[in-house]
């Protein structure tokens, strides 16, 4: 592990999303995926984050040693930025296809002697439809405004209550009795000066009340959100090309084929029992041209197409997931007979602190005509967090 | 009577004044805008929420005499939330139109809107030119 990007990642992570209400783990990193470094085969189509990071260690399906680290962004938020109102992202499929697609950069690196390859992988990931979407969950959108519409209703303005605050004070100050001002119209005076004095002090202390609602209801309308979002239907595409590094020096760098994929799940979304927990997931993957290290040949590489097919189920609530998974590995290798592998995997995915995820993955395979089957364990940091749009509003 | 709150001029005998909110990005915007007489009497209020972004309008939908421009105020407060937790800064401007001409109505208390969540009130004082 580089422990200092680490480090400086889960700091900024915690920085920069402290309180984000709607932190749901970021998906798979399609870099990762199409240099077959994920913790899983079958990935999480859930929608992007505007800006996620992961971070990778472990043994891969070849049994080699590997680090790596990847980087994913959301293009079209970060050009168009404050150019996309809620209301032309909730109306016009485009605009949500265009927002939630990702580009991912990632590369790993053989840590071992038999395997001491840097890849690089550049993916593309557009998510069809998610219905776990935090930016279309209308039931959210109510919530908030109905707790803004009980603030807003009570609320006065804090520069009414300064003009009122400047109005009494002149009041409190004229102490003595004006001219031609009866004893009775002088203690009525003094009187009304009181009670605006006692209802501005009211005031204000429910200004504070309201403003502490709010935020306590608002904080309760993203938590709900986030129970009902964090496993919802949904479904991507994704495509990414590949380069390597036999040697891990740059110079040697060549490009490695690519991969396509697809990934459905569904959430059970119109079964209550099971809609607050539970998630099945499908994935059909092809890759070609993938260089890998030759288990039967130490210090060798060959290059192989490969096939993946496979399905999961993943239970769990929004800050702890376990994900079972198993899938069938056709490998076609240049000059050899086709393998085929069949692999089952389990993972855990715990959420550290806000924006900040660990995924912990164990697997084996089984099939393998030379009988080398292997077992591969992935550890890989995720930070996901929204963007600090730098521009500035209207207001400003 | 000087109030310390920004003055917004209409003339009663003109057009009623239109009411603009631009606000752009993702956050969901909610508002209220309230018209009170100096008794504290409401006299019209109109809430909503603005998804749009830029050019949400809406007429200031009363009647307004001379007498009752020397006291009445406009009240605005609402909110600002981004649905994904997205970082700030957001911000929310309004501006009263009257027969072409633009005022801005200040927004006195715009607070940072980081993590996404900010909540904004004015209040101005309309007068007769």
């Amino acid at each position: 592990m580089r422990a200092a990007p680490a480090l400086l990642l889960a700091a900024a992570a915690l920085q920069a999303n402290a309180q984000s209400p709607t932190d749901l783990a970021p998906p798979e990193s399609p870099a990762f995926t199409v240099l077959g470094m994920s913790p899983q085969n079958v990935t999480r189509p859930s929608s992007p984050k505007a800006l996620a990071a992961a971070l990778l260690n472990g043994m891969d399906q070849s049994g080699n040693f590997q680090t790596g680290f990847a980087i994913d962004t959301t293009p079209y938020l970060m050009i168009r930025g404050v150019k996309v109102s809620l209301a032309s992202y909730s109306e016009h499929y485009l605009t949500r296809l265009l927002a939630r697609a990702s580009l991912s950069l990632g590369t790993t690196r053989g840590a071992t002697s038999t395997d001491k390859s840097t890849r690089l992988a550049s993916g593309l990931r557009a998510t069809l439809f998610d219905l776990g979407d935090p930016l279309g969950d209308a039931q959210l959108e109510s919530c908030i405004e109905a707790a803004a519409t009980a603030y807003e209703t009570g609320f006065v303005p804090q520069s009414r209550i300064d003009s009122m605050e400047k109005e009494l004070a002149a009041r409190e100050s004229e102490t003595a009795r004006k001219d031609g001002e009866s004893d009775a119209q002088f203690v009525e005076r003094q009187l009304k000066t009181m009670m605006d004095r006692r209802d501005l002090e009211k005031r204000k202390a429910k200004n504070a009340q309201l403003a502490t609602k709010l935020g306590a209801d608002r904080t309760k309308c993203m938590a709900d959100s986030r129970k009902r979002n964090f496993n919802r239907s949904s479904m991507v595409i994704a495509g990414a090309p590949a380069w390597i590094s036999a040697t891990g020096q740059n110079a040697d760098m060549k490009w490695n084929g690519g991969g396509a994929w697809t990934s459905i799940a569904y959430g059970f979304d119109n079964v209550p029992a099971l809609r607050n927990t539970t998630q099945i997931l499908f994935e059909g993957l092809y890759r070609s041209r993938e260089t890998v290290a030759d288990p039967a040949n130490s210090g060798q590489f060959l290059v192989q197409n490969r096939a993946v097919i496979g399905g999961g189920v993943r239970v769990g609530k929004p800050n702890f997931q376990v994900f079972w998974e198993g899938t069938y590995i056709h490998r076609h290798a240049a000059g050899a007979v086709p393998d085929g592998t069949f692999e089952t995997a389990m993972s855990a995915e715990a959420r550290i602190t806000d924006g900040l995820w660990l995924n912990l993955g164990i697997g084996t395979e089984s099939g393998r005509s030379n009988g080398a089957n292997k077992l591969f364990i992935l550890t890989n940091f995720k930070w996901g967090l929204s963007p600090d749009r730098t521009s500035k509003g209207p207001g400003n | 009577m000087k109030t310390g709150m920004n003055d917004i001029y209409l003339a009663p005998d003109k057009e009623k004044p239109t009411l603009t909110i631009n606000m752009e990005g993702l956050p969901l915007i909610t508002y209220l805008f309230k018209l009170v007489d100096g008794n504290e009497t409401v006299l019209w209020t109109h809430s909503g929420k603005n998804k749009k972004g830029t050019n949400q309008q809406f007429p200031l939908d009363t009647t307004l005499t001379v007498p009752q421009l020397d006291q009445l105020i406009l009240e605005l407060v609402g909110t600002v939330t981004s649905l994904d937790g997205s970082e700030k800064p957001y911000s929310v401007a309004v501006t009263i139109t009257q027969d072409g001409k633009d005022q801005r109505m200040p927004i006195d208390n715009m607070p940072d809107t980081k993590n996404g969540v900010a909540n904004y009130d004015s209040a101005v004082r309309l007068c007769v030119p």
